[in-house]
Formats: structure tokens, C-alpha cells, sequence
């Protein structure tokens, strides 16, 4: 059998992650919309939302919405109050062309992991492919 | 799952918390009985403030599909309320495009030293630029001052290594 995908392009991902008592096996670099550095988050497909560090929250000047109840998400570092933002994550290419995605993320200022790239707020709608054998991470648009 | 708002005279809500089709158009050929009251009839989509406390029950249930289609739902009743167009925003699929970024670096230095030499910071946020390690703490916002100090707007690559557990 032959199967044919085609991809906007591939970045390289850094293996076996140790987050907490968890192992986490890919962590995926990307930009946070226009801030400077590049960001290796945890590619966490059991997570529903994208979950942004409060440092970068800050970077990005996010607040929550003044009178806006908070949500209390379930994490498996535990339970933690914040609030949905929207915020677009760079996927660079070391090959092809690199993607946006208008991301939905989770920010509680007492988060205490890493960058989380979850299915519903980011990967949801992309087409994706790994290759171990390059570390090798392929993302395209729909 | 049912979503009824007690009390409600019996309105039916599917899934979503959004009233059923064909029990609404039942129940709008019957007559209200003494204790059905104007309000009573009123979809859920109608009241906002009931759309965002089931909005964020369902959230917090991670019931995001439910969500989606409540918030949208009730958007159509309440195009003009600001907080369900903020959440049909922020509850919205998320979308790929090409990237609109201008500016990318070559950071296979970086991730080489990544590669080598994370595992010895366990618990800490790493930055590497031009090939070697400007900061490593636990602490994000300390380890992003030390990027600044160290190489301004030209950024590093940031990553954390969590406790390594063997």
C-alpha cells in the first residue's frame, strides 16, 4: 500500500521530555505571535487546550477579561484557575514553508509546566506527520 | 446528558444545552398551563448569562464539541452580546495558514546543544543563543530578563526541562 500526504513543510523536534513524573515524547519549536524567541513546547495530543506559561502571558500583555467568571481546568499537574486567549503559534520550517495557527491557549498565572500544544486549541485542524527516524515533525494546512 | 433547567416547565435541551427542534415546535402549539410563565418559554440561547455558566461547566468538563456548538447556537439568539461573540472567538476550530512571520533563524546550533546537554538542568527553563546557554532557572520570567540582557531582540531558543525521572 502507498500512501501520498503532501506537507507545507517539517521541522525538527527534541525527543523524550521529562516533564514532572511524566514523560512527554515531543517537544515541537514554535513562535508565539510576534515575540522574539522560539518556544519548545510539549505536542500533547490527550490535552484539549494549548497551555501558555504565564511568563509569556505577560510577554504578550494577556489579562483576563475583567468581571469574566474564571475556568478551573484538570491537568495532570494538577487543578489550576485561568482563562482561554487566543493567540497565534509559528510553526518554522527547516523545510517548505512554515505554518500559523490562530490557537486557543489556557493561561492561569499558576501554571507550573511547560508550553502545551493541545488537539482542540491547535492541532485539531492541521494535518501532522512524525519520523523518528529524522525527528522529524511534518505539518500542513487543511 | 440532560441539560433542563429545573423548573423550566419541562423544556427539552440535547447535548449541547440547546432546546430540542421538535419539542419546542410541540410545545409552542400548547397552551401555557398556570405555572408556564412567558420566561419560562425562553430558550436557553435567549439568556446569556445562563449560556456562559453552562459554557464554562461544559469547558471545565471538557466537553469542548458541546461547547462549540452552544456557543454558536446561542451567538445566532444574541448576535450583539460582546461576551458570546469573545467566546465563539476563542472556542472557534482552530485555523492553519501560512505564515504571515517575516523573520526566522537557523537554530540547529541551539538544538544541538539541546540535544546534549538539557538533561542537566532538570526542573529548569533553558535559553540557548548562538550556540550556548545564556540562562537556566526555574523560574520563566528570570531566565526571559537574562535573554534580554544577553542578546536583546534577537531572541533565543527557550525550553523546559522538566525533573528527569529516569
Amino acid at each position: 500500500m502507498t500512501l501520498e500526504q503532501v506537507f507545507d513543510g517539517g521541522c525538527t523536534y527534541l525527543q523524550d521530555a521529562d516533564i514532572g513524573e511524566h514523560r512527554m515524547p515531543l517537544a515541537v519549536p514554535c513562535h508565539i505571535e510576534d515575540l522574539p524567541d522560539l518556544y519548545y513546547a510539549l505536542l500533547d495530543t490527550g490535552s484539549s487546550w494549548c497551555v501558555l506559561p504565564a511568563a509569556v502571558a505577560r510577554l504578550l500583555g494577556v489579562t483576563p477579561v475583567p468581571g469574566e467568571p474564571t475556568l478551573r481546568l484538570s491537568t495532570r499537574l494538577g487543578s489550576f484557575e485561568g482563562w482561554l486567549e487566543r493567540a497565534r503559534v509559528t510553526f518554522p520550517a527547516d523545510v517548505g514553508r512554515a505554518i500559523d495557527v490562530d490557537a486557543t491557549w489556557f493561561v492561569s498565572w499558576d501554571w507550573s509546566g511547560p508550553m502545551v500544544l493541545g488537539w482542540k486549541g491547535c492541532v485539531e485542524r492541521m494535518r501532522i506527520a512524525t519520523d523518528p527516524d529524522e525527528q522529524a515533525l511534518y505539518f500542513a494546512r487543511l | 446528558m440532560h441539560f433542563g433547567i429545573p423548573g423550566r416547565c419541562g423544556r427539552a435541551y440535547n447535548q449541547v444545552g440547546v432546546a430540542d427542534s421538535q419539542q419546542g415546535e410541540r410545545m409552542a402549539t400548547a397552551k401555557p398551563g398556570p405555572s408556564q410563565t412567558v420566561e419560562a418559554e425562553r430558550p436557553l440561547g435567549a439568556d446569556v448569562e445562563e449560556v456562559l455558566r453552562r459554557l464554562l461547566a461544559l469547558i471545565e468538563g471538557d466537553k469542548v464539541e458541546e461547547a462549540r456548538a452552544l456557543v454558536a447556537y446561542a451567538t445566532q439568539s444574541n448576535p450583539d452580546s460582546l461576551a458570546l461573540r469573545r467566546w465563539a472567538r476563542l472556542l472557534r476550530p482552530p485555523e492553519a495558514t501560512l505564515s504571515i512571520r517575516k523573520r526566522f533563524r537557523d537554530t540547529r546550533p541551539e538544538r544541538e546543544w539541546l540535544n546534549t546537554h538539557r538533561h542537566d538542568y532538570p526542573g529548569c527553563w533553558l535559553a540557548v543563543a548562538n550556540g550556548r546557554l545564556v540562562a537556566a532557572d526555574p523560574d520563566l520570567e528570570r531566565v526571559q530578563e537574562a535573554i534580554r540582557d544577553a542578546v536583546g531582540d534577537d531572541g533565543a531558543v527557550i525550553c523546559y526541562q522538566g525533573v528527569d525521572v529516569g
